[in-house]
């Protein structure tokens, strides 16, 4: 552990150093803007590192904490530490830093406490990142999802996460980190409408205190990383940085998850309504189109995988029957809306990550965020373009998103321009500040445990040492051995298998009958067996073992051979 | 556009309220008028179209803002403090 957190400070530092270095050559005169360009360069690094040591089997804390030690003393040898700028706490107020400070450690504590309990990061977003971490490399064996071969962006920040420590205790910081960056770009925005350092500020923080995103930061879904990298995107457009910079966080975006696009024709259309002004002037072009290079290779990485393996760069899209909808819809559109404005504003539902039938921006943004975005409007050129583009985005998600429980989840971009006119209606009327305040703080409480960890299973983790913590035994897969089978139709809680420490091997079993179930266990040596929901043939595969005493029932979930 | 004061500039101001308040009042039962925030943010507007004075003005905001607030926890604090694992 000692070595592992050793590296794991090493890598960071490299990162971090790296990132304020290339900033350096490609800082803009607006300065609000940096944090966010800075952390996005942070991310791009990341995700490159990974996908490269990943390709070369060198994914390993060993190989990517020496070399992370040894350019950190590289940077530290060039003194590029002292032109790291000192956060001030006058430019941002002692309220707001104190607010900051206590989300701050919240989310530290969310992160400690909480473990991967979601269905969909069990399933198909995390067992990839545990056989990555077992392996040492990039994997063909994503697990039996049919959602495993989408877009793994988001995974790769997780990956760096868990890699060092070769646990996943620390997991949750990928989140808390495209957290920081929807922070920074949302101030950044700010500033450009013409709000002051500290006004911009809070609308930073009321817009991670959204209770969507907020939720999502700490539950290992992609849709908050989505929200953070497009709102990144306006706030570039906005602040006219080159259009080199401006493609990393939209070639990001594309590669954490394809819902991405749908948001692109607002960005567009802001670029095209922002085409006039004069774009910020980089010294260094050429480290500018270096990193749009970079970021377009690493965001289009996972749609040139599938083109390559499956012949279809959305694979499985178009080839099996997937609750998905692949193309723009007006009755979606519609109906969306009409749900939207109906209903889900309202948020009345259970707060969780997945937002079932709620919108989850918060109160804030439905009592004065809409109200003071009206209001801006009506008087502000640039708050009238930002808004069309942002609703534009927003009209994107609905046309292309199925009127299911959860499409809200791909509109948490919005509320980021309804926390900014939510502080511009604080001071335009003061005395709306007591709401904000209030509703700041039931959302703070509100957002401290999702419906799908309720209390008495968050006291069951915290009470698992952390190197043990898992939810498996929420999901009844209690199991000593050190290698099991795991056979599923779809959907289910693989990653559980592999606990904390990925130390237990999982074998995915795709056999099509009793015998074969029975001799690919064999083969690979286990006789422990693993079930999720199966369908119909498959249910039948396992009676067929229980029938003929091959396979005994140890629980709901698991089997053992006899 | 038509000058202030005019009959032209009072519908321009009007006009997008009055539509919204009627949309509603066509789509919802009466009832439901009263908390729903499109008619309430267009009953805003819609005094807006009048020039009122500045603390009149703050006072309405701030009720609007008030009363949405309060629409929004009255929905939401029942399934909050079943989370946190406290009977409403």
């Amino acid at each position: 552990v000692i070595l592992g957190l050793f590296f794991l400070l090493a890598a960071n530092g490299a990162s971090i150093l790296g990132a304020h270095c290339i900033l350096l050559r490609i800082r803009m005169s607006d300065a609000s803007v940096n944090f966010a360009l800075f952390l996005v360069i942070r991310l791009l690094l990341i995700s490159a590192t990974v996908i490269a040591a990943g390709l070369t089997h060198c994914l390993t804390a060993l190989a990517l904490g020496i070399l992370g030690a040894v350019l950190v003393l590289g940077f530290l040898l060039k003194k590029t530490y002292v032109h790291i700028p000192k956060p001030r706490l006058s430019s941002i107020g002692w309220v707001a830093g104190a607010v900051a400070l206590v989300i701050c450690i919240r989310l530290l504590l969310e992160v400690w406490f909480f473990a991967p309990h979601t269905t969909d990061v069990l399933s198909y977003h995390l067992p990839k990142v545990a056989e990555w971490v077992r392996f040492g490399g990039f994997t063909r064996e994503l697990g039996v999802d049919d959602h495993a071969t989408f877009p793994a962006g988001f995974e790769l920040i997780e990956t760096w996460w868990v890699l060092f420590l070769h646990h996943d205790v620390l997991i949750e910081m990928a989140g808390v980190e495209f957290l920081i960056l929807a922070l920074a770009a949302t101030s950044a925005l700010a500033k450009r409408l013409g709000l002051s350092q500290r006004s911009a500020i809070w609308a930073g923080l009321i817009y991670i205190m959204t209770p969507g995103l907020m939720l999502q930061a700490t539950s290992c879904l992609n849709d908050g990383p989505v929200a953070a990298l497009a709102v990144t995107s306006f706030a570039l457009i906005a602040c006219s940085a080159s259009w080199p910079v401006v493609v990393m966080p939209l070639a990001l975006g594309l590669g954490v998850k394809p819902t991405f696009s749908y948001l692109v024709p607002g960005i567009l259309l802001l670029a095209l309504l922002s085409r006039g002004e004069p774009r910020d002037t980089i010294p260094r072009r050429m480290t500018s189109y270096a990193l749009g290079a970079a970021g377009l290779l690493t965001g289009a990485f996972w749609y040139l995988r599938n083109l390559a393996l499956f012949g279809n760069p959305v694979y499985p899209i178009g080839e099996r029957d997937l609750p998905i909808q692949s193309e723009p819809r007006l009755s979606s559109l519609l109906g969306n809306l009409g749900s939207l404005i109906n209903v889900r504003l309202y948020d009345r539902g259970p707060y969780g990550a997945y937002l079932d039938g709620i919108a989850g921006w918060g109160g804030i943004s439905f009592a004065c965020g809409i109200l003071g975005l009206l209001l801006w409007t009506g008087e502000n050129a640039k708050v009238r373009k930002l808004a069309a583009a942002f609703l534009l985005s927003l009209a994107g998600v609905l046309l292309m998103a199925r009127g299911d429980d959860w499409y809200m989840r791909f509109c948490l971009f919005f509320p980021a321009i309804l926390a900014i006119a939510a502080v511009r209606l604080v001071e335009l009327f003061p005395p709306v500040l007591p709401c904000v305040a209030i509703a700041f703080l039931f959302q703070f409480v509100g957002t401290m445990l999702p419906y799908d960890l309720p209390l008495k299973n968050l006291e069951r983790l915290a009470g698992q040492s952390w190197v043990r913590r898992s939810s498996s035994e929420f999901f009844g897969f209690d199991v000593k051995d050190p290698a099991v089978g795991y056979f599923a139709s779809n959907r289910g809680s693989a990653y559980c298998l592999y606990g904390p420490d990925f130390s237990r091997r999982v074998v995915y079993l795709r056999s099509g009958s009793a015998e074969a179930l029975l001799e690919d266990m064999k083969r690979a040596g286990i006789t422990t067996l693993c079930i999720a929901p199966l369908a119909d043939h498959e249910m039948k595969i396992i009676e067929d073992c229980l029938r003929t005493g091959k396979l005994r029932r140890a629980s709901d979930h698991v089997l053992v051979v006899e | 556009m038509s000058p202030p004061g005019t009959v032209g500039d009072l519908l321009r101001k009007l006009g997008p309220s009055v539509i919204l308040l009627g949309w509603r009042a066509t789509v919802l039962p009466a009832t439901q008028l009263p908390g729903d925030w499109v008619t309430i943010l267009a009953a805003y507007f819609l005094l807006r179209a009048f020039a009122l004075p500045r603390q009149t003005w703050t006072f309405l905001t701030v009720a609007t803002v008030t009363l949405l607030l309060g629409i929004y926890l009255f929905g939401q604090i029942p399934y909050t403090l079943a989370i946190l694992g406290r009977s409403p």
